[in-house]
């Protein structure tokens, strides 16, 4: 295959194919230009209608003069931050098991990793509430058991919710690619460390975790990018103290109508994810994490 | 379960049997609370009974946000599978930008949900369209479903051997036919699993839908209506059946992805 491709890039070296242009006309105009025109109006001023065609800095310098945006947004990429870290490491594990099992467990695994994965985040946001609440599951056999005599409320509507209820949805989108980039791992090179004497230790931290590098950081891209924007598991489980950026964005479009502020702060939430996305994906290239080869 | 060490359980099996327990736990709760005699979604138990899922089975709103979801999955499938096959047929060969073209597909990727469905409202507004399921909401479906296609695509058209079609066109195949009756054939696999996956990908989509609808709703939205303001395991019964119906369009990938 590849001194297939290889005699290809000698033999023709051209334009792009016309077979490109329906996806790359799709994602230009319905996304390009709409991210483009969130640009664009994040420099307009507000109006009743929405917004006015007339440039300003005064979103801006609103959002930054009110601390509760930037705070906000503060906090998004905190949680984010958190959260996309403990998946990680709680990931990794799960996922050296799986990529280390027979070919037919492995699948089966992979099986039940991909039924939460696949199903709404909705549902599955939405199945903490009668587990975690003061009639909940949880405080109920905490009273059986006589552990607390009244129910505690500290589960349902806190940060600490959030975190839980963030790391319970996204934690597929951690497992699988690191275990797919497990898998591919050579295994004569681990037994090849392990025969010049290397304990499983070093084995990890010098053959296993580099070579997992791509999906590791693929990993770490798409729970970030789902968590700062995160909408459906604060507004279910976080309550006010566990409010996030996403939040408070549709009032802005809607109820609110100040189109021009909205943007500015989508626009933010937009540079810290790009922000983020670099800082992982130039380390092993986009290419390596999301295609493998 | 033997590990080489000889021990029954490895340590890392138990974290990981412990990780499941932990996915699943909230999926087999809602499961039992949707058989729950109870005007309320919660402990104590006071008894079995069928009728939430009578009661959803019966809901028009839930059909009609049901047929709905099912409709706008079937399309936005079946045009990302075409589109994202057409661009991993000419991701074969070398040509200039092709980073830049790739980073143009993943884009949508790197795009928090909210911020695209945003950025699409905004884009809709401008232009004094009206916002709908099958415009608006197809489209920002369908621009989100595309790389998660492609990324399933891809691969395989990459691996097939290439001299299969070099051979068939030596032997006097027209490029028509061997696309059909060769290219095709080999990549079928890979665009089912694609086209189902870009099908339960929309069929779950809630936060750039919530964006784009104006007044119908899909299952995802119907449902958040429920959780938000009803009490009764009707909502319970409702996420079940989103679930088994999930696990049948899994069940579908897995039998094309593993080919």
């Amino acid at each position: 295959m590849t001194s297939i491709a290889r005699t290809d890039a000698v033999a023709q070296m051209g334009w792009p194919p016309k077979k490109l242009l329906p996806g790359i006309f799709i994602l230009i105009l319905f996304l390009i230009i709409p991210l483009s025109l969130l640009l664009m109006t994040s420099f307009w001023s507000a109006s009743f209608t929405g917004l006015k065609a007339e440039w300003t800095l005064a979103n801006y310098a609103r959002l930054f003069s009110r601390p509760v945006y930037v705070d906000l947004l503060m906090k998004s990429t905190r949680i984010a931050f958190v959260v996309t870290t403990i998946t990680l490491v709680v990931a990794f594990p799960m996922a050296l098991w799986i990529a280390n099992r027979p070919p037919a467990r492995r699948m089966q695994l992979m099986f039940l990793i991909l039924i939460p994965f696949w199903t709404s985040y909705v549902v599955r946001t939405y199945a903490w509430i009668p587990l975690l609440g003061n009639n909940g599951v949880i405080n109920y056999a905490l009273m059986k058991t006589g552990i607390v005599t009244a129910p505690l409320d500290v589960f349902l509507f806190s940060q600490f919710t959030v975190h839980v209820g963030l790391l319970y949805v996204y934690l597929p989108y951690a497992i699988i690619p690191i275990a797919l980039s497990l898998e591919r791992i050579d295994k004569d090179l681990i037994f090849a460390a392990a025969d010049l004497g290397a304990s499983p230790r070093q084995q990890l931290m010098w053959i296993i975790i580099p070579l997992a590098l791509p999906g590791i950081l693929g990993g770490g891209i798409m729970v970030f990018i789902l968590c700062i924007g995160a909408y459906v598991t604060p507004a279910l489980l976080g309550g006010t103290s566990g409010m996030m950026i996403a939040n408070v964005i549709p009032d802005m479009f809607g109820v609110g109508m100040n189109w021009p502020l909205g943007s500015a702060v989508s626009l933010l939430l937009m540079a810290i994810t790009m922000a983020w996305v670099w800082l992982l994906g130039s380390r092993v290239g986009f290419r390596s994490i999301f295609i493998g080869d | 379960m033997r590990t080489p060490a000889g021990r029954f359980v490895s340590p890392l099996g138990l974290y990981a049997s412990l990780l499941l327990v932990f996915l699943y736990l909230p999926i087999i709760t809602i499961a039992v609370l949707s058989f729950h005699d109870s005007p309320v979604n919660a402990l104590p138990w006071q008894g079995f009974t069928s009728r939430w899922y009578a009661r959803a089975l019966t809901n028009p709103d839930l059909a009609k946000a049901f047929l709905n979801s099912l409709l706008l999955g079937m399309a936005v499938g079946l045009c990302a599978a075409a589109t994202a096959t057409a661009m991993a047929l000419a991701f074969r060969i070398p040509f200039y930008g092709k980073t830049l073209v790739l980073a143009l597909i993943l884009m949508p990727l790197m795009t928090p949900p909210l911020v695209h469905g945003v950025s699409l409202v905004l884009f809709w507004r401008l232009n004094g369209l009206a916002l709908s399921i099958t415009s608006s909401v197809f489209v920002g479906h369908l621009t989100f479903v595309l790389p998660f296609v492609f990324l399933t695509i891809f691969p395989r058209v990459h691996r097939f051997d290439r001299s299969l079609e070099h051979a068939a066109m030596d032997l006097g195949a027209t490029r028509a036919q061997t696309f059909w009756r060769i290219t095709f054939p080999l990549m079928r696999p890979g665009i089912i699993a694609g086209g189902v996956l870009g099908f339960t990908l929309s069929f779950d989509e809630f936060l750039r839908t919530f964006f784009l609808t104006s007044r119908e709703l899909t299952l995802p939205l119907y449902l958040w209506t429920l959780v938000t303001n009803d009490l009764s395991p009707q909502s319970s019964a409702v996420a079940t059946m989103v679930v088994l119906f999930s696990l049948g369009c899994l069940t579908i990938w897995g039998k094309f992805a593993a080919r």
